[in-house]
């Protein structure tokens, strides 16, 4: 189990050189139970003192064969089981997903016609989900620093967006809001103007979050020059979403590979720029999802604006949806990175294989390179400026 | 000419199965011996007499300390039950402790496959009693929505340890968890709490249109 | 790039490993054979004109039940009968499998769909692990799902499931397993009990 080896010679005093040091490489597992890794990740790591020479993640406590139940359910009823795998931005699942087979339904020649109405509406609920997944990723980055308070004014905020959903769609976590062919019903006014109380207030809110964590000398020095990751082994593996923007790639799926209505918007894409340290740094990847906010507090602001009059959410789809042989991997930009899914279709009412591209999944292989040569404190830093959700890498 | 009214010790003498001593074990949450109390009770409305094993309950009904065990999803509700709005300190049982020896209450918090059941019976056995666990969402229940094709999804987290109360739901709002929570309590003390429905309650239902 | 050109350019480098092109589906496919695939990999990615740096999703795909046409019954994985009795479909699989690579470039926008079919008895391919490294995990999950194995890979256990996890989960002639280890996976079994 461990590995004895000679330690290099120190200097010591006279007498005491003759006595080699004998010390040990010591191997200790951190979690599936653990409270810094965000679910029932369990990384297996060795250690020479403090610092850390090898990580090797364990995956698979949360598998919940969602695959294997792709291929035995409808297209419909598998919209639920997307819900669970990011649950933190449960929509933005739903409208990839959903995507994917109106996608795939269209490049085998079947007309499926979105009303403008229920794009705006999709585009408004999924960037609030954004901002409540990105909410979470703020105030549990600043539980695995030390601060206790972040979290509890992001919970807050958070609080408001699950109050808008609960009159939208009824459910403060599990949705299923987005169907194939639009949304499954329209947003009641006092939801809209709901939402429009919170486009007034959030703003400030941000610059509160920014007073209490982003300039914090305390945080600054937890994360400035931690965990850094070039673009180049970043883009190697797989790294997407603000994992790949901290590190200063300007990529992102809603302004290079437009889908929906997003096209019309007036938006950023922020990157990290190494403000207090190094660029792809653990506070470049905070501070990425802290102005992903704003922007997504900007699309909303462009789309409640410009939302055209009340009409129909859903296109006029079959009760039951056949989709013709075929196949097709069709992505969009998740809170996480780039998710995408890969279905076959066997022309019946249930995909034949449905693969399942999840962003945390790439984003955790990249904590074997990141992790080496680490203090264990700055791991738990690394781990929670990655962003992972354990249901969405497990599937 | 009127009764004289009762006097303080008087009341002090009542304090057994009258009103007053009704609102007081309600307040104090714990169940007194009657015949104890009959025969011990001294003529002060400041003591209260009880069983040692009462006392104890109430102390622990009053301070459970859960453990922070988030497996999926239901775990964010678990984080917001424990959060600003819904605060489950108010109940006794917010000091979430990072590891099993410190804890009293395990929160099963989302689906149990067959890789983390193993787990979840060391951290269990790794408690000290007297200890209790919640299962909360309908995959920990029964399996939920992974009952079927689920082949790497323990259906119940009841197979692999005792399960206390269990709160459905896919998943269980605050409010839900928060009850369940209430309903431990009440197996701790060892009787139904009393609940008094509050006069907004049916002036609410009222003005819910039909 | 057109997929018609990078296919083209494929077949003129890689003469008798390019097996087909199908060109009529929005998405084409070009499809080879699996020893040949780290070798197209590597090309793919190293050639300026092509330049694959970003591998996006490698999935592994059981063909059993689909024919030729794209047509396929659908299968059962699990009858369930009235009484609550689970019998498997018996009869074993056929077809072959699959590993469908999903490649995109960074610098020329365009992108590819590689399909490499492999031999249900030998389900044996060349790993693309030391060209894209995130086809590591990616060929990990594969291997636990499928049993496909990839040649060359330097880690290949399951990533999901127990190391002594038996079967192939996603092959569709899975078996469902009642119990693993002391753990049971029927919902009918019987719950612990408290014992105070």
């Amino acid at each position: 189990m461990t590995d004895v080896r000679p330690h290099q010679d120190i200097a010591t005093p006279a007498g005491d050189i003759a006595k080699p040091i004998k010390s040990e490489l010591l191997h200790i597992n951190m979690g599936p139970q653990h409270p810094s890794t965000h679910g029932v990740l369990r990384l297996f790591i060795t250690t020479d003192g403090e610092m850390v020479t090898k990580v090797v993640p364990y995956l698979g406590y949360l598998h919940r064969c969602a695959e294997k139940i792709a291929e035995g359910n409808t297209y419909h009823q598998y919209i639920i089981y997307t819900d669970r795998m990011d649950y933190l931005a449960a929509m933005n699942c739903n409208w990839t997903y959903c995507l994917a087979v109106e996608n795939t339904l269209r490049s085998l020649g079947v007309e499926v016609e979105i009303p403008e109405y229920a794009e705006y509406v999709r585009v408004i609920i999924g960037e609030l989900n954004r901002i409540a997944s990105h909410l979470i990723a703020f105030g549990t980055y600043g539980l695995d620093i030390g601060a206790m308070t972040p979290f509890f004014h992001a919970l807050r905020e958070r609080e408001a967006i699950l109050n808008i959903f609960e009159k939208v769609c009824g459910a403060r976590l599990m949705y299923s809001y987005y169907d194939v062919g639009g949304v499954k019903w329209d947003i009641p006014d006092d939801a809209m103007d709901e939402i429009k109380l919170f486009i007034d207030l959030f703003p400030a809110k941000l610059d509160e979050y920014n007073e209490l964590l982003t300039g914090n000398k305390i945080f600054v020095e937890r994360t400035a020059n931690v965990g850094v990751l070039d673009a180049a082994t970043c883009i190697d593996y797989g790294c997407t979403g603000p994992v790949l923007r901290g590190s200063g790639v300007k990529h992102d799926l809603r302004k290079d590979d437009p889908y929906s209505i997003y096209d019309r918007f007036d938006f950023d894409i922020p990157v990290g720029t190494g403000t207090v340290g190094t660029v792809g740094d653990c506070w470049d990847r905070y501070h990425v999802r802290m102005l992903e906010m704003y922007e997504s507090w900007r699309i909303i602001q462009q789309a409640v604006d410009r939302i055209p009059p009340r009409g129909e959410v859903m296109a006029k789809m079959p009760k039951n949806l056949k989709v013709p042989p075929g196949q097709g991997y069709y992505r969009a930009e998740n809170p996480k990175g780039e998710m995408g899914f890969y279905i076959i279709s066997d022309g019946g009412t249930v995909p034949f294989r449905c693969k399942t591209r999840s962003p945390a999944f790439h984003n955790l292989h990249i904590i074997e390179h990141v992790g080496k040569g680490q203090m264990i404190s700055d791991l738990c830093a690394t781990i929670g400026s990655l962003d992972l959700v354990l249901g969405e890498i497990d599937r | 000419m009127s009764e004289p009214k009762q006097t303080g010790p008087e009341v002090a003498f009542n304090v057994v199965g009258d009103q007053i001593a009704d609102d007081r074990e309600q307040m104090l949450d714990f169940r007194i011996d009657e015949d104890l109390a009959k025969v011990a009770t001294p003529r002060s409305d400041h003591v209260i007499v009880a069983r040692v094993e009462d006392l104890f309950r109430w102390a622990q009904l009053s301070s459970i300390w859960p453990m922070t065990f988030g497996l999926a999803c239901c775990a964010i509700e678990m984080m917001s039950a424990a959060g600003t709005r819904y605060d489950m300190d108010r109940f006794g049982a917010g000091a979430m402790r990072g590891t099993p020896r410190q804890a009293d209450l395990m929160i099963v918090s989302g689906t149990v496959t067959a890789k983390m059941a193993t787990r979840i019976k060391r951290l269990y056995d790794q408690m000290p009693d007297p200890k209790w666990v919640i299962a909360m969402g309908s995959c920990a229940i029964g399996g939920g929505p992974y009952f079927k094709y689920g082949y790497h999804v323990v259906k119940g987290v009841d197979m692999m340890v005792p399960v206390d109360v269990y709160v459905p739901g896919c998943p269980p709002r605050p409010e839900v968890l928060l009850d369940g929570l209430m309903r431990l309590q009440d197996k701790i003390r060892g009787k139904r709490g009393k609940w008094r429905k509050p006069k907004w309650v049916d002036e609410y239902i009222n003005t819910i249109p039909r | 790039m057109t997929e018609q050109e990078i296919y083209q350019r494929l077949q003129a480098r890689f003469d008798d490993s390019i097996l087909g092109f199908e060109s009529d589906i929005p998405q084409p496919v070009v499809s080879c054979t699996p020893e040949a695939v780290g070798d197209i990999a590597k090309y793919l990615r190293d050639d300026p004109a092509l330049s694959f740096d970003r591998l996006l999703c490698l999935s592994g795909v059981d063909y059993e039940g689909l024919d030729e046409k794209g047509k396929g019954k659908h299968r059962e994985i699990n009858r369930y009968e009235e009484d609550g009795t689970v019998n498997p479909v018996e009869d074993p699989g056929t077809g072959d499998l699959a590993v469908v690579y999903h490649l995109e470039s960074f610098k020329h926008h365009h992108r590819l769909c590689l399909s490499v079919r492999v031999p249900r008895e030998t389900p044996k391919i060349a790993s693309v692990g030391h060209v894209w490294i995130t086809a590591q995990y990616g060929e990990r999950e594969t291997y636990d799902f499928f049993g496909i194995e990839f040649e060359g890979n330097p880690d290949l256990r399951r990533l999901f499931l127990p190391e002594d996890w038996v079967g192939w989960p996603l092959r569709k002639d899975y078996e469902m397993p009642v119990r693993y280890n002391d753990v049971p996976l029927e919902g009918l079994g019987l719950a612990v009990r408290d014992e105070q």
